[in-house]
């Protein structure tokens, strides 16, 4: 509970120098025009995972095969958790796509994040698609006996990749076996190599429900991105520069104080740097699907440039000495997260519920709350409205920009989170 | 002089009273009441009225915050309440003893022995009631925002009051009971200051059933419901009735207070699944017509 209240205050007194400082430089600049924002949003979507993502992935993965294909008892599971807000099947997808000597030959027998549409059939879905391939083997699964049978490590080769085990299962009676019969066919198949992505709160929930951590004991947590990743990371997005929001008034009041002791250094000096990208991490909890979205938020134009004809994000001929100074200057001020609206109590259950299975439909949605669709569409509405939520191609899922306050809002309503 | 408990219990009558008053007011000094002046009334009345004020203030502000914060806080607000009474009642309480009373030592003791004398006889039931109200500050048999059973009465605790407790019934009606009952009956308290309360579902089947198919859906409803505390264990467990098998699913909603809806929504869940399943349910069997005729 302290730390619940420590993380609601330390959040709040964020929100509120971030703003004090946005306000400040606001009136000298303006929001980017929609067709920026549509150029940088593809350009975001189409930005590889964080270096650290990558380099974590990828030693967790090798040192974890390696064990399996030289030691006979070795796990053949590797499971990687990310925050409920990363796209987990996409980070590990693009990490092993990535990977120029990669593991073996790795299959994907599960459609990536599209939930099944009746989820009670689940388990016969699952060992549909797996039939498919010749390397499971399905047969006895239900029986312990397997689990010693033909252990020669010479076939061990074959990687399956589960990118998102969220779209394996939904929250109601029967909505797990599935999760169930792919774990034993897991362990059944230990010529296999597994590599299961999974939302940290989905895990806690199946951990909770079907005690997947005693079968899948190798499990790797994304790391947290920290400031110089993150720039090194969105440095590849667009020029910019940092506003240091200093005013050349003297401070007049203790919030003068506080702004002007956090911000009084030049323009892009490396305090400034700092300080606007630990803030950035600090903000976003070092998720980077967080981070980047914040980020964006937080980029201006000068008014005069919104006047001129827009140069391009990137030069035709790429980022050189000499077109460097042709590509659009974005101005970053300081990141403030969106203000969270006042949620009742049925918003927080459909929203923890959203965070649990990531984007999902309405029909599945009301399922797993245990109501009719029509019931749950009031909240649904008034959610969207207040763009706490979003919908693309018919499915529901958080903002990523409000999952810090609503982390903190829900740790303080008692809801059981990915970590306590 | 010292009053003795065979004194006082020898004193059974309103007859007897008068004298044994008499008694003790010999050791009363001359001026044990202050003056009373316009000026003392006014003060003491103004005194009364801000502790008043000053409870109903504390009262409404406690609950407004309480049903604002987050619901892990809710039970911490409103359980200051009756401590804030007690300090204004007590600060109340002190300044009027002090405006209207001499309080030597001497008028001290003997004050007390009457004031005892005139409890026991006057105010029996409500000293003990504000007296239980005090220890059960403190060896906390319940607390605002606890869910608690006294006699056939089972409810949330909603008010703290200087001479019993306020009780909300599932049918929303406000039972008062005094705080004397602690001395004397069993008190069930179902979180005893925590947010999570047990509650216990029941579910009946013929004695046929498959019971691993019935307590596997029992867990899946509870790890389904979007109320249930994960954190808490879950438990089902079962009895043999004559009629048939008794099914008992224990687990814990985020918030007692969803008590009521949380078992509702188990069983609505339960029951899909136990449609799917085409599971049996106890049957009744008439009483033979012969036993009739």
């Amino acid at each position: 509970m302290a730390q619940a209240f420590l993380d609601s205050v330390k959040q709040q007194l964020f929100s509120w120098f971030a703003r004090a400082q946005a306000a400040d430089v606001d009136p000298d600049l303006a929001d980017l025009p929609d067709g920026v924002q549509a150029q940088l949003t593809q350009k975001i979507q189409a930005l590889p995972p964080p270096e650290i993502y990558q380099t974590t992935i990828r030693d967790a993965l090798t040192t974890a095969i390696q064990a399996w294909q030289h030691n006979a008892d070795a796990s053949n599971t590797l499971v990687i958790l990310a925050s409920p807000t990363e796209a987990i099947a996409d980070v590990l997808k693009s990490s092993l796509d990535r990977w120029p000597d990669g593991p073996g030959q790795t299959i994907m027998p599960l459609p990536c994040g599209r939930r099944s549409p009746n989820p009670l059939a689940m388990a016969q879905q699952i060992q549909q698609a797996l039939e498919a391939y010749e390397q499971i083997d399905l047969s006895g699964v239900d029986s312990a006996d397997g689990l010693d049978s033909d252990l020669s490590l010479d076939r061990r080769t074959t990687l399956v990749i589960v990118p998102a085990l969220e779209a394996c299962f939904l929250r109601c009676i029967g909505g797990w076996n599935g999760v169930e019969y792919l774990r034993d066919v897991a362990l059944h198949n230990r010529d296999c190599f597994w590599v299961i992505g999974c939302n940290r709160l989905a895990w806690r929930f199946l951990d909770a429900a079907c005690q997947l951590s005693a079968y899948f004991d190798q499990v790797t947590i994304l790391p947290k991105v920290d400031g110089d990743m993150l720039r090194d990371w969105l440095a590849s997005l667009g020029k910019t520069v940092i506003e240091s929001g200093q005013r050349e008034n003297s401070p007049k009041s203790w919030r003068d104080l506080i702004r002007t002791a956090a911000v009084n250094v030049d323009d892009n000096s490396e305090d400034s740097q700092q300080l606007y990208w630990n803030s950035l991490v600090t903000q976003s909890l070092g998720v980077a699907a967080i981070a980047v979205r914040l980020w964006q938020s937080s980029l201006r134009l000068k008014p005069e440039q919104l006047n001129a004809e827009l140069p391009p994000l990137d030069p035709p001929d790429g980022d050189t000495a000499e077109t460097a100074g042709d590509r659009l200057l974005l101005h970053e001020i300081a990141p403030a997260l969106p203000k969270l609206p006042k949620l009742t109590s049925p918003d927080r259950y459909l929203l923890h519920a959203l965070l649990i299975h990531g984007p999902m439909t309405r029909a599945h949605l009301a399922l797993s709350l245990g109501e009719s669709e029509r019931q749950t569409q009031a909240s649904i509405q008034k959610l969207l409205r207040e763009q706490v939520i979003a919908q693309r191609s018919g499915r529901l899922a958080v903002q990523v920009l409000h999952y810090p306050k609503l982390r903190t809002d829900l740790a303080s309503n008692n809801f059981f989170l990915e970590e306590d | 002089m010292t009053l003795g408990l065979e004194t006082i219990y020898s004193v059974a009558t309103p007859a007897k009273f008068t004298p044994v008053l008499a008694q003790m007011g010999e050791s009363l000094s001359d001026k044990l009441s202050a003056d009373f002046t316009l000026q003392k009334t006014l003060k003491g009345l103004v005194t009364v009225i801000i502790a008043a004020a000053a409870i109903a203030i504390a009262q409404f502000i406690t609950n407004w915050i309480s049903e604002r914060v987050p619901r892990r806080f809710r039970l911490v607000v409103k359980q200051s309440l009756p401590f804030v009474k007690g300090i204004i009642l007590l600060t109340a309480i002190a300044y009027l003893v002090g405006l209207f009373l001499d309080l030597s030592q001497t008028n001290l003791f003997a004050l007390t022995g009457t004031t005892a004398v005139a409890l026991g006889f006057a105010f029996k039931d409500y000293a003990s009631s504000v007296i239980a109200g005090f220890v059960a500050l403190f060896e906390a048999p319940y607390r605002v925002g606890d869910r608690i059973q006294i006699g056939e009465y089972y409810g949330e605790v909603v008010g703290y009051g200087l001479r019993g407790i306020r009780l909300q019934t599932p049918g929303d009606d406000v039972v008062t009971i005094p705080h004397n009952k602690t001395w004397t009956e069993a008190i069930s308290n179902a979180n005893a200051g925590q947010l999570e309360a047990q509650v216990a579902t029941d579910f009946y089947f013929g004695h046929q059933v498959d019971v691993d198919q019935v307590t596997q859906i029992l867990r899946q409803a509870a790890y389904s419901s979007k109320y249930t505390q994960l954190k808490s264990p879950i438990l089902v467990v079962m009895e043999e009735q004559l009629w048939g098998t008794q099914f008992k699913l224990r687990s814990y909603p985020m918030d007692a207070r969803d008590e009521f809806v949380y078992k509702t929504d188990l069983i609505r869940r339960s029951k899909a699944a136990f449609a799917r399943c085409d599971l049996p349910y106890p049957e009744l069997k008439t009483i033979n017509d012969g036993a009739s005729q």
